[in-house]
């Protein structure tokens, strides 16, 4: 396919605004007994005011350590590289002492979970739960704290909210809940949201509203969304940028008409594949053939390569770079340079 | 609510009577001990020609080598002996959650260092220890010391719980949720964690309890517990016990306080583990 297709869409923002979270060289590694995993190895991007950026991939591709780095908080034995750098809002992450750190946690970057019942204290009221943001990161005082957690409980469209408030998660609906964590997410108006996987564990109807909830908070405060998924439905619906990650690496970067219209990387195209169309009758559903190798053992050269339609002796041997390919638009592979032997990216599951 | 879960409530509402009733009635025996008993526990009665009486209407209980009668002495002796249990394992408890707290959550070395010492502890047979300590008492060993020597000795098992429990609890989502959320550390145990130890703290507690009581018999009964004249269910059977089949109630009557305070704290137990269980299921 030739770069440059399809003219980038303005949804960079330009150079001049710094970024709100710009990642260098993220590499995370869990020691095992079978030698290190590394689980992110060597991510690089960046994220601006008022854009939403979707990380996707399938399980074990790391992006959710990825997005529990941007936090600082890698589960033991995790270790996350000395030259690794988060900047987020100004702020050097990984070299912040634990004070500022937990003052940045919350205030300035927050998580929303991807299971808000277990995201959820069952012991303490949500009122309590929210409110208790407000109490640890400013002088509230307890009244003022919960009067500001009804309020927000009440802007993320909890009907009655006074009365929910006393409540416990365990007397709320799915949705509900997850309308709690995105109040205790956002109630500080923090300058980027990361959402890790935050619909996958709900109704598709609860989904779309939740969704819609996000976009609409993300449009009234212009954070920065960082949205963690598998989806591409949701994908489509919620970002501007695409990161595409497959065994610890961005294998492709691109914004998110460039991505569906010119998907580059042979795994990408074997992921928009793989979404079932109503207007595109097959027997069987398309799959991405094998699966993740694992973290202690990469391949020499490509990480895709055992599962690539187009592989050729190259990719045994040479690891590819990340090679721009049109404005914003970045893909790790081989084929870039030699695009004649790009094969039939997808085979059919039914084959 | 629905008809499940109130059946549900209403079961566990059953199963709680017994116990509860028990336990109300031993607490009212031991906090009402004088006004219940029909006479002084350490003073004999001035007909003191009368030793060693079978139960008889006067004396249900009969009296011991003094002339005292035997159940104002279990009554006031159920005071000493379940006060001191529930001070013990009220302290034990303090000390080992505070250890074992301290160990799950800063983990790592600290951790494992905390935790051989307490294999080392766990591995002293709890009686030989006291046994040891009595021992080196010059003089006769005052209450209070008894409390802290029982207190001292039974947090072991109590602060491996804890640390388990912590350890667990560390890893749930919500402690990263809090954690993500800029929650100080003093903050994550005080209102998300300890909330969580209070069902495996209290089922611990009853069975401590009971378990309390009976060491405390078994040490004063050797001689070696609470000490005379202050009457305590083991000591008043040390008083029976060179005269075993002769004066039978001395021992027998203290002997059934102690298997009735025992099975009610157990019981009680049962029905709190119940309890919790119960809680965890779906709503």
């Amino acid at each position: 396919m030739i770069p440059g297709s399809t003219p980038s869409p303005a949804t960079l923002s330009p150079a001049d605004t710094p970024p709100v979270l710009r990642v260098e060289q993220l590499r995370v590694t869990f020691p095992t007994a079978d030698g290190d995993a590394r689980a992110v190895d060597g991510v690089s991007f960046e994220v601006y005011n008022g854009e939403t950026v979707c990380v996707v991939g399938e399980s074990g591709c790391g992006k959710s350590v990825t997005a529990l780095s941007l936090l600082h908080l890698v589960p033991s034995p995790g270790v996350i590289a000395a030259d690794s750098r988060i900047t987020i809002a100004g702020q050097e992450l990984l070299r912040l002492p634990d004070r500022e750190l937990r003052a940045l946690r919350g205030r300035v970057v927050s998580m929303i979970f991807q299971e808000p019942m277990t995201a959820l204290n069952p012991v303490l009221t949500i009122g309590d739960q929210v409110a208790e943001v407000v109490r640890v990161h400013t002088g509230a005082t307890k009244r003022a704290a919960w009067q500001q957690a009804v309020t927000m409980l009440a802007d993320v469209g909890i009907a009655d909210a006074a009365a929910r408030a006393q409540q416990y998660p365990h007397e709320l609906s799915g949705g509900m809940r997850q309308r709690v964590m995105i109040a205790m997410a956002l109630i500080l108006q923090p300058r980027l949201v990361i959402a890790d996987e935050p619909t996958t564990a709900l109704d598709v109807t609860i989904q779309a509203q939740i969704l819609e909830l996000l976009r609409a908070r993300r449009d009234a405060t212009g954070l920065a969304l960082l949205l963690i998924t598998h989806d591409l439905g949701v994908v489509a619906e919620m970002a501007s940028r695409v990161l595409v990650m497959y065994a610890g690496e961005i294998v492709e970067a691109a914004p998110v008409e460039a991505l569906f219209a010119n998907p580059s990387h042979p795994y990408t195209q074997g992921l928009l594949a793989a979404v079932p169309r109503l207007d595109r009758l097959t027997k069987r559903l398309q799959t991405v053939p094998g699966t993740v190798p694992a973290a202690t053992d990469w391949p020499t050269g490509c990480r895709f390569q055992d599962r690539c339609a187009s592989v050729f002796d190259r990719c045994r041997t040479e690891p590819p770079t990340l090679r721009t390919i049109e404005t914003g638009h970045a893909v790790r592979c081989h084929l870039v340079d030699e695009p004649h032997r790009r094969r039939n990216a997808v085979t059919e599951g039914a084959a | 609510m629905t008809d499940r879960r109130k059946r549900a409530r209403g079961r566990r509402a059953r199963r709680w009577r017994g116990p509860l009733l028990l336990v109300g009635l031993l607490a009212a025996i031991a906090l009402g001990a004088p006004w219940i008993a029909p006479y002084s526990p350490d003073v004999p009665p001035t007909y003191a020609t009368q030793l060693h009486l079978p139960p008889s209407a006067a004396h249900p209980f009969g009296t011991d080598s003094f002339g005292r009668d035997v159940l104002s002495r279990v009554i006031h002796g159920s005071r000493v002996s379940l006060s001191l249990s529930v001070a013990a394992v009220s302290l034990a408890l303090l000390l080992g959650t505070a250890y074992g707290a301290l160990a799950g959550l800063i983990g790592g070395t600290v951790d494992r260092l905390l935790m051989r010492m307490l294999d080392v502890a766990l591995a002293m047979p709890r009686l030989l220890l006291l046994l040891a300590v009595a021992a080196f008492f010059p003089t006769r060993l005052p209450l209070t010391a008894f409390i802290l020597l029982l207190g001292c000795t039974g947090w072991f098992e109590v602060a491996r719980l804890v640390r388990g429990e912590v350890q667990a609890l560390m890893h749930r989502d919500f402690m990263l949720a809090a954690r993500s959320l800029g929650v100080p550390r003093v903050r994550q145990l005080w209102r998300h964690l300890l909330p969580h130890l209070f069902p495996i703290l209290a089922v611990t507690a009853t069975l401590n309890v009971a378990g309390t009581i009976t060491l405390e018999a078994g040490l004063s009964f050797l001689g070696l517990g609470v000490q005379p004249p202050t009457p305590s269910w083991g000591n008043i059977m040390l008083d029976g016990a060179d005269a075993l089949f002769a004066n039978w109630w001395l021992t027998v009557f203290p002997g059934l306080a102690i298997m009735l305070a025992v099975l009610t704290c157990h019981a009680l137990g049962d029905a709190l583990r119940d309890l919790f269980a119960m809680d965890q299921l779906p709503a």
